[in-house]
Parts: C-alpha cells; structure tokens; sequence
C-alpha cells in the first residue's frame, strides 16, 4: 500500500509529478480490487484543505487553487476504476447544482471552487456555463437538491442571478434551496439585490457555507 | 446636458486645461477640481444606437460613438476609445475560431481562455522572439494565415490601415473638436512577460501551469523578453524621447491583471522586478506612467509603497479607492463610481457619491468608472451626466 502522508504532502504541495507517481503505484498495486482506495482518496482530499488552509494564510493564491484543483482531477481520473469497484465510495456530506448563471460563459472559477468542494466531500452537480433558469429548476426537482451555487463574472450575471432565484420562487421551490453566489462582481449590495442566501469570493468560505447549511438541512430532517 | 459646440480656439483652449488638470492631479499638484474621465468599453456603442457587433466591424461606428459620448457627457479624457478587439482585420485570418463570443441581444461579450502558444514554443522564443510571434502566436491565433492569397492578406492590411486612420482621427477630433486630450495617447508601454502571457497569448490555465510546471523556462522568457521589449520603451523615456504630443498625458503605460492568480513567491520572481525597473525609469525620468489594472492590486501594496509623490495613477477596478488612497498616499488612484451605482442608482445617490470622493479625497483621485464600460447595465445615461455636473459645479471659481 502506498504512503498516505506523502500523497498528502505531495497534494499540498501540489507536487503534481510526485502525486501522480504514487496514485499510479496505488493502481498498479490494488487498482484490480479497490481495496484502500478510501484512503487513497482522503489523502488526496486531506492535502486539498491543506491547499484552502495555505490560500487562506495568503502563501497560496488563485492559480495554486487552479493547479491544485488540475491536480485533484488528473488523480481521480486515474482512481476512477477503483474508486468504482465500490471500495472507495466514501459518503459525500451534500449534494449541490452549480453552474455559471445564463449569459456568461466564465468558468475558470467555478471549476475552482467545484474541485475545492469535491475535495471537500461534496457531491457537485455541475451544469456548466450559460445554465437557463429552467434547466436549474429542472435538474434541483429531478436529483432532489437543496443547495444551488451559481457563479458569474460579468456584471450581467448578476441580472441572471436574480432571474434565477425569482425563477425559483415562481416554481414554488425557493423555501426548499439554499442559494449562494459568488464572482467577480457579487457583493453584499448583490446578494441582497439578487435575493440570494449568501455569497462569497472565496472557495474555501464557499465550501463552509455549503457545509454548514446541509448540516442545518440534516439537523433539520433529524429534528 | 450635452457639451456645446467649441471654436476651434475655444477646443485648443479646453485641450490646454483639461491635459493641465490630468497631468497636474497625476503630479500631485493643486488643481482646480478633479478630472472626471471615462473607462470606454462597448456601453459607448450601445449608448450610441449601435450594437457591439456594428462597433467591432467598423471602426468609423466606434468613432462616432466616442464622440456621441463626449457630446453627451462632456468628459475630461477617455481611457481607451480606441481600443476595441478589431473583428474586421482579424475575421480573413480565422479569428472567429478563437472564442469570441457577442450577442447583441442578450448583450453578452465573451472571450475564451484561450492559449495562442504552448509550453513546447518558449524555446523558439528564446532562439528567435520575432519568429515565436509569426510561427507561433500568429499560426496558432489565425489559422488562415499561412494558407491565404496574396490578395486576402493586402486586404487584411488595408483595414489594418484604415483602422488606424481612424483611430487618430478619433484623437484629432477629441483634441482639436471636443478640447479633450488622451491619456497614454503616444506614451511608451512595457509589461513584464507573465503579464502578457497571461493576458494575451497563453491565457489563464496555460500560463498558471507553466508556472508551476515550468518555472525556470518562465523566468528565462521573462528576462529576454523583457531585454528585447521593455529596455528601449524604458529608455526612451529615461531618454526624453517620446513624441512630442499635446494629446498625451502620461509618459508610460501598463496593465496588472496576472497578480489576481499568482501567489507572492510568484510576484516577487515574475512580475515585480519588472514593475519595479518601469517605476525606477519614470522617477529617474521625472515622468509620468499610467496603470490599467484589473482585479484587485492588493497584492502589490507592499512594494507601491516606496514610490515617491507625483509620478503614478493607478486605474482601479475592484479595491476601495478610500482605502488605496489611505494606503497609497503618493499614488494617484482612477475610479471611485461603481458600475453597480452608476447602473442601479438614481441620478441623486451618483451625483452624492460623487460629491462624497471630490470632498474627501480631491488631490488623490482622478474620478472613472470602476469597470470597463461594457453593458447597456452598467450606467444609466442620467447618472453619469450627475456625475459630470458635479464635477464641474467643484471647479473652483
């Protein structure tokens, strides 16, 4: 079996090369069984905090986020067959729709933010770019989703933003969605125009949210 | 409240003051009120009558535009009123492939990622620049190129042509019709390597995985391009050698956008040294330098901080300008109106706002738009003529 601590070293210090040696070793050795494949994953989503926590410190930035998250991939892409033989399934602790908000096509973003989140343990139902209202409404009835994270760039964005949320409440969904924004142009001024729940500019304060409010939704259901 | 039609003497007067008050607020010396300039984007277009599509298509749309502009708003000077992405020149070479998007009905303007170069060509720009940009760049960028008649590419040149034409006549009738001067009309540019990979020809993705991938080749780009593209900029105005314009107001101009992804260790080995040569320049030049910055320049706090009085303004996009003001003394700062307010807001919370920053910070600030102006949203016709009375209701009688 391979060494967990130093996969997780070498995440968090996105030392791609060393990162993709050793998920590779791991695949050669078990990646017929799955077996351990848990651990494999929780290393590598262990040295992701350990990226949010250096961005937050301020001795990482957006592009070491970006690398991290480019990382995060390439090793998931590689686990993928042993993760599906069922055993690395580790639980997810929500499942969220996220998508850049119609009329903007930036995504460089959201895909930050999403790698951080998975990372994070949460499942992430990414509908891309230029998402329709419609489409959103559609997808949260169809899986089942409370949380809805919309992104967005262009200032326009923030007009789609409310469109989306208003969509929502014409659809008789709004009580049931938590709805977070985030970009380049949200602000509190925004998040009350928009009508959304909250915002943030940064990924790992995204992850939070989310975190937080499925833990109100399960304490919810619980009660 | 349209600006009135000047006389020709009465254009060359107004062009005298208003180059006095810009290039005095940059010098950190008493004027008689703030400049209050425009941070041009395709809102001019669409303020105008015309879509982006009609704008980017033909230069003599964005002409008018400009002008419909400072009839309308009376502006002291226009950041970029020439600078749009030139479709028309660039459609015969296959740009279209290359992840433009405009929708004039939705009003959306999009520009892809997208890398021009690959990791594998910095060697060919080490070799030879020249060639990396035709061989490279260009081939990638325009895929016709190579494959184009002799014929489609004289007509590529001409409206190459035609478009600067136009642009310098959208300068000479600014100055010598509407008495308004340009900002980095004519003045050097420099920019450190990373900075232009990032914004120009390797795009976002590429340039933050080389950086981390391969961070010596980045380096060895950055000090070559910087000794065959920066230095003569540099030295032509530590030389006193810029064209003598009456439309220029500052003596250098860059932009600061790749600091938004890169950590510190990254600054302070691609971009900063760089910086920091422009700035030494203009000081030991006794000039002035413009920057167009995006995003937030936080990141470079600590090093602005040395700069002496009277030689920088810094266009701002998404920093307080109170703050930078408070933490930047020496520096001048561009922006204050949010798009945001300028778009939302009522004519009286602008022309307040307004007021608020000529009170508090007069001396320090040249007043702009936060943003480039892009969307039919980001201003209300009302608000900025608010704006501009207030401005000119500051100017000491």
């Amino acid at each position: 079996m391979v060494d967990c601590n130093e996969l997780k070293q070498a995440m968090a210090d996105e030392d791609e090369d060393k990162v993709i040696e050793i998920v590779n070793a791991y695949m050669a050795e078990n990646g017929q069984t799955g077996e351990g494949s848990d651990e494999v994953l929780a290393a590598l989503q262990d040295g992701m905090t350990e990226v949010g926590d250096l961005f937050d410190k301020g001795e990482y930035f957006v592009g070491d986020l970006m690398f991290a998250g480019e990382i995060m991939t390439e090793s998931m892409g590689i686990l993928k067959p042993a993760i599906a033989k069922g055993a690395g399934d580790s639980q997810t602790s929500g499942k969220l729709i996220f998508c850049t908000v119609k009329n903007d096509l930036h995504d460089i973003g959201k895909n930050i933010v999403k790698a951080m989140m998975e990372a994070g343990g949460l499942e992430v139902i990414d509908l891309g770019v230029d998402a329709e209202p419609q489409t959103i409404i559609d997808e949260i009835k169809k899986n089942d989703v409370h949380v809805l994270a919309l992104s967005g760039v262009l200032t326009l964005a923030i007009d789609s933003m409310k469109d989306t949320v208003n969509a929502l409440a014409a659809a008789g969904i709004r009580d049931d969605v938590k709805v977070l924004i985030g970009g380049a142009p949200v602000t509190a001024e925004y998040c009350r125009f928009t009508g959304a729940d909250d915002w943030s500019l940064n990924p790992a304060h995204s992850v939070d949210i989310c975190r937080n409010w499925f833990a109100e939704l399960s304490n919810n259901a619980a009660a | 409240m349209s600006a009135t039609k000047l006389t020709k003497e009465e254009a060359a007067k107004l062009l005298d003051y208003r180059r006095n008050l810009i290039v005095n607020t940059v010098r950190m010396k008493d004027t008689d009120r703030i400049p209050w300039i425009f941070s041009d984007g395709p809102w001019d277009a669409h303020d105008a009558g015309y879509t982006i599509e009609q704008e980017i298509n033909d230069p003599h749309i964005l002409l008018e535009s400009v002008l419909y502009n400072q009839r309308e708003y009376d502006f002291d000077s226009h950041m970029t009123p020439t600078q749009r992405n030139p479709m028309w020149i660039a459609q015969p070479f296959g740009q279209s492939t290359s992840g433009y998007k405009i929708d004039d009905e939705t009003g959306m303007l999009h520009v892809d990622d997208v890398a021009h170069v690959y990791p594998e060509h910095y060697d060919i720009f080490l070799e030879n620049p020249t060639k990396f940009w035709w061989s490279c760049f260009m081939a990638t960028k325009y895929p016709n190129l190579k494959a184009m008649k002799p014929s489609d590419l004289r007509e590529v040149f001409r409206r190459q042509n035609v478009q600067q034409q136009v642009h310098a006549e959208t300068f000479e009738r600014l100055g010598n019709e509407y008495g308004v001067p340009g900002l980095f009309y004519k003045a050097q540019f420099a920019s450190p390597f990373v900075e232009q990979a990032f914004d120009w020809f390797r795009g976002i993705k590429g340039t933050t995985q080389d950086l981390h991938r391969i961070p010596d080749k980045m380096e060895e780009c950055a000090k070559l391009y910087h000794e065959v593209y920066n230095k003569p900029a540099l030295e032509a105005v530590k030389k006193h050698q810029l064209p003598n314009d009456p439309m220029r107001t500052v003596d250098l101009t860059t932009t600061m956008l790749s600091q938004t992804f890169m950590n510190r260790k990254q600054i302070e080995k691609y971009l900063w040294p760089y910086y920091e040569e422009f700035f030494n320049a203009v000081v030991e030049a006794d000039a002035t330098m413009l920057i167009f910055s995006e995003g937030s320049i936080k990141p470079y706090w600590p090093y602005l901080k040395n700069i002496p009085a009277g030689h920088v303004f810094i266009h701002l996009e998404q920093d307080d300008i109170y703050e930078s003001v408070e933490a930047l003394p020496n520096i001048v700062f561009g922006g204050g109106m949010s798009t945001s307010l300028l778009g939302r807001g009522t004519p009286d919370e602008c022309a307040a706002r307004a007021e608020q920053l000529i009170n508090d910070l007069k001396g320090h600030i040249i007043l702009s738009e936060d943003k480039i102006m892009t969307y039919p949203e980001d201003a209300r016709p009302e608000n900025l003529k608010a704006v501009t009375e207030v401005v000119h209701a500051s100017a000491r009688k």
